[in-house]
Formats: C-alpha cells, sequence, structure tokens
C-alpha cells in the first residue's frame, strides 16, 4: 500500500563557520588550536618555502571565519548588496 | 563662380560620402542640398522654396564657409553601444497560453530505498512524495514615445531614423536586467545564504573557490529523500570587474592549489559568462554559479506567451485623411501625419515575460541548481 509522505527537508546545510565547514575546506584543528591545511603536501612540493601553503591557509580561515555577509538592498557598495524582488505592483 | 564652386563642392562630398559607404538616401540628400543653395543663388524663383529672406551673390568668405559647413557637415555619428548579457544559457525557456498563472509540477525526490525483510516478515508501507509544485505567469512591459510630426520630418541628419534598432534594444536590455535580478535580488541572495557552505560563500574569485562551489554542488543531496543529486557547475557568471580573474584561472595550465598533480583541473570545466548589471564595488565583487537547467534542476526559469517570442514596436495610425468634397470618401493619411488634434506620432515598445516570484525562494525556481559568493573575503 502506497502513501504519501509527511515532509521532511532533508536539504543538507553546512553552517558557515562551523566545524564541517572547515573540513569541507580541507582544514583541520592544529595542536596549537588553530587551523592547518589537512594535506599541506602539493603545496610545499610546488613551493618549499612554505608561502603558498600559507596563502591557501589564510584564503580557506578568511573564507570559513568572515560569515557570510547579510543579504541586505540599501548599500550597493556594502557586502551582500541585492536589490530587492521585484513583484508586480497589484500582486 | 560661386555656382562653380557649389557644383565642385557637390562632386566632392559626393565622393566623400561614398568612400565612407554612404546610404544612397544620404547621397540624394547631400545632392539636393546643393542644389537648393545653387537654386537659391541664381536668383531664379523657385515656386517651391519657402524662403522669405534669399541669400545673396555677395558673402564674404567667412560667411560662405559657415554657410557650406552648416548645410553639408551635419551629420550623426553612430550611437553608443551597449554591453551584452547573454543569458540564454542560464534560463530555462516555458512558454504559457496567456496572462494567468500556470502550474508546474515536479517529483524531486525518488520512492524510498528497499529493507531487509526476515523470514515470515512483511514489508513496511512506502511512501510516495508529492510533486513540488511552482507557479509563474506572464507579464506586460511597454514604453511608449510621443514625436511630433514636425520633429519627424525636419529630421535631416537622420537622428530618428535607427528608432526601431533602438526600441529593440530597450526591450532586450531591460529583458538582460530582468534576468540578472532573478539571482541578484536580496531574497534569491538570502536564501541562498540561509542554505549555509553547500549554497553559499563569501569569498572572492580564485581557482580554489571555484573548486570549492563545484565539490558543493557534488555533494548535494534532494530535500526529499536526502539521495545525491547528479549535479555539476556548468555556468559562473560574474561582475564585470572580474573579467581578467577569470581569464587567467581559465588560462593557467597549473594552479598548484587545486590538485595533487599542480593541473588546473577547472579550466575548462565551467563556461564563465560576464553579467554587466551585477551591482557590486571592490572588494565586494560578487559571483555566482549555476548548474544546466538542460538536467534536471532549472535554477531560472523565464516564461513567454504563446506566439510572442520577441518584442513588438508598434504605431498608432492617425485618425485623419484627407478629402475632397464633403460628400466624397476620404483618403487615408500616413501615420506620420500622427493624430488630428496635435500632430502627434505614438509608438509603442511592448514585450511580455515572467518568472517565479516568491517571497522565500526569491526568484530561484530550483535553488539547487545556484551558488552564490558575495566577493568579500580575501
Amino acid at each position: 500500500m502506497a502513501h504519501k509522505e509527511k515532509k521532511v527537508d532533508h536539504t543538507r546545510i553546512i553552517e558557515h563557520g562551523s566545524e564541517e565547514h572547515a573540513l569541507m575546506l580541507g582544514l583541520v584543528k592544529g595542536e596549537d588550536g588553530g587551523y592547518e591545511l589537512e594535506d599541506p603536501t602539493p603545496y610545499i612540493q610546488i613551493d618549499p618555502s612554505g608561502r603558498l601553503e600559507e596563502h591557501i591557509l589564510q584564503q580557506k580561515i578568511n573564507e570559513l571565519t568572515k560569515g557570510i555577509p547579510e543579504p541586505q538592498s540599501e548599500d550597493p557598495t556594502k557586502p551582500g548588496y541585492g536589490p530587492p524582488l521585484w513583484v508586480p505592483p497589484s500582486a | 563662380m560661386t555656382r562653380r564652386i557649389i557644383a565642385a563642392l557637390s562632386d566632392i562630398r559626393a565622393l566623400q560620402l561614398n568612400k565612407i559607404g554612404a546610404s544612397p538616401q544620404r547621397l540624394a540628400e547631400s545632392r539636393d542640398m546643393f542644389s537648393f543653395m545653387d537654386r537659391e543663388l541664381s536668383g531664379i524663383s523657385d515656386p517651391r522654396s519657402q524662403m522669405t529672406v534669399r541669400l545673396g551673390e555677395v558673402m564674404t568668405s567667412a560667411d560662405f564657409t559657415y554657410a557650406i559647413m552648416d548645410f553639408v557637415q551635419r551629420q550623426m555619428k553612430p550611437a553608443y553601444e551597449e554591453k551584452r548579457f547573454e543569458f540564454e544559457p542560464l534560463v530555462d525557456m516555458d512558454t504559457s497560453p496567456n496572462f494567468l498563472p500556470v502550474q508546474r509540477y515536479q517529483q524531486k525526490g525518488g520512492l524510498d530505498d528497499l529493507e531487509y525483510v526476515g523470514e515470515k516478515g512483511s514489508a513496511r508501507e512506502g511512501y510516495i512524495p508529492d510533486a513540488d509544485k511552482k507557479e509563474w505567469q506572464v507579464y506586460v512591459w511597454e514604453k511608449v514615445y510621443d514625436f511630433s510630426m514636425r520633429a519627424i520630418i525636419n529630421d535631416d541628419i537622420g537622428y530618428f531614423r535607427g528608432f526601431s534598432e533602438q526600441a529593440a534594444r530597450s526591450a532586450r536590455r531591460t529583458l538582460e536586467k530582468y534576468v540578472s535580478r532573478l539571482y541578484t535580488n536580496a531574497t534569491s541572495i538570502a536564501r541562498l545564504t540561509g542554505l549555509g557552505a553547500l549554497y553559499s560563500t563569501n569569498g572572492r574569485l580564485t581557482a580554489a573557490r571555484i573548486s570549492t562551489a563545484r565539490m558543493a554542488f557534488n555533494q548535494r543531496v534532494d530535500a526529499i529523500r536526502g539521495n545525491p543529486l547528479p549535479l555539476q557547475l556548468k555556468y559562473l557568471v560574474y561582475h564585470a570587474g572580474l573579467v581578467d580573474t577569470v581569464r587567467t584561472i581559465r588560462q593557467s595550465q597549473l594552479v598548484p592549489e587545486l590538485a595533487t598533480n599542480a593541473a588546473n583541473v577547472i579550466a575548462g570545466d565551467f563556461v564563465p559568462i560576464e553579467d554587466p548589471y551585477i551591482v557590486g564595488t571592490a572588494p565586494n565583487l560578487p559571483w555566482w554559479a549555476f548548474t544546466d537547467h538542460r538536467g534536471t534542476v532549472s535554477p531560472l526559469i523565464l516564461g513567454r506567451r504563446q506566439g510572442m517570442p520577441g518584442p513588438m514596436l508598434i504605431r498608432k495610425s492617425t485618425d485623419m485623411e484627407t478629402f475632397g468634397t464633403f460628400i466624397q470618401s476620404g483618403r487615408k493619411l500616413s501615420p506620420l501625419m500622427g493624430d488630428f488634434a496635435t500632430g502627434n506620432v505614438q509608438i509603442k515598445i511592448h514585450d511580455e515575460w515572467g518568472t517565479y516570484i516568491d517571497g522565500t525562494e526569491g526568484n530561484l525556481f530550483d535553488y539547487q541548481g545556484a551558488y552564490y559568493s558575495s566577493g568579500t573575503a580575501a
């Protein structure tokens, strides 16, 4: 017997700044509590000086920790800007 | 003597116009202008002439130069061109029979997984998910222009000659802005940012972040069952200030941060589309990613009414006619004569399109096909 299903939203949500987000970016917590690249090998192979690794690490940490800007319609020069949703005036 | 100079100038001007590939109409206009000047200077009265003050034979050289310049050297330069937004690959085109809302249903989750049943056990009931219902409708978009009949007739340099092309461009530009706003509006953005890191980020456009976006698409699941979806990042839509960034990413053979073999694995894997209407100021240069709507996920939908694939340029016919006597039937005048009351010529640009609009989803027909970045974090 087939039935209709109760609605449960299974959309996979990874919160910005969460540990799951860090793993998604390839970051793991180091011994000092800060983030490290999960696998720095390819960057060290290409740039033994470590500058590339540092650059990539900082890029990922910024993405993880700066948070997603609140969407706003007031100031086009500020982050998260988008014009208001257009809705027909009569609707 | 002066008439010989005018004849020579007329010939020179004809050669100049021929050289720049001027139209026969433009050549004829130029010839007419010189003929007119020649007639006015000849002293022979021309019944067509409306001039109340005749040109004099005796002019200073400065007067003569001025007259020639004023008659011959006025011409239109080509109008400004505008940047285009080639949005077609991004939108799923649909049609409706009229202006009423149309409904679209889509099953967004399969049946249950099967379950092990032991000896003498009985199978549990399965569930059929509801189809997802989305509604959209077509709206009318117009602009009307009102010309004076005299302005059109006096237009000796062709100022209004490109009006139809401008009208078509105006309709297209409006539609381009409309499509851009489907995803750049604050509600659509809020929908994606609210869904977390698989649907949005804050980072500036880099090769590593395109890779993250690709992996985000790869990890999405359907909302009904939580089953993995076969989604791929197909289109990268970006702010005009990111053109060189995109070009660099696509042309780099090696992008070391992306793979252990150091090859740029994303270079040819997406189609870049510049959206000139995305608003942003450095360092906030937003970018979006979309799937290919030719799969089963349509992030954006653009609807048109059947039989209306593009804009129309509409002219109001004149309400005047010419006649000989009151009892005879009249003859309709050219639309260029305008209306009876004021001589106005009315032209309207008309188009029809619409999309899905929702207070929560914005204009995202299916959020599973979209990814947003505010382009903020370095």
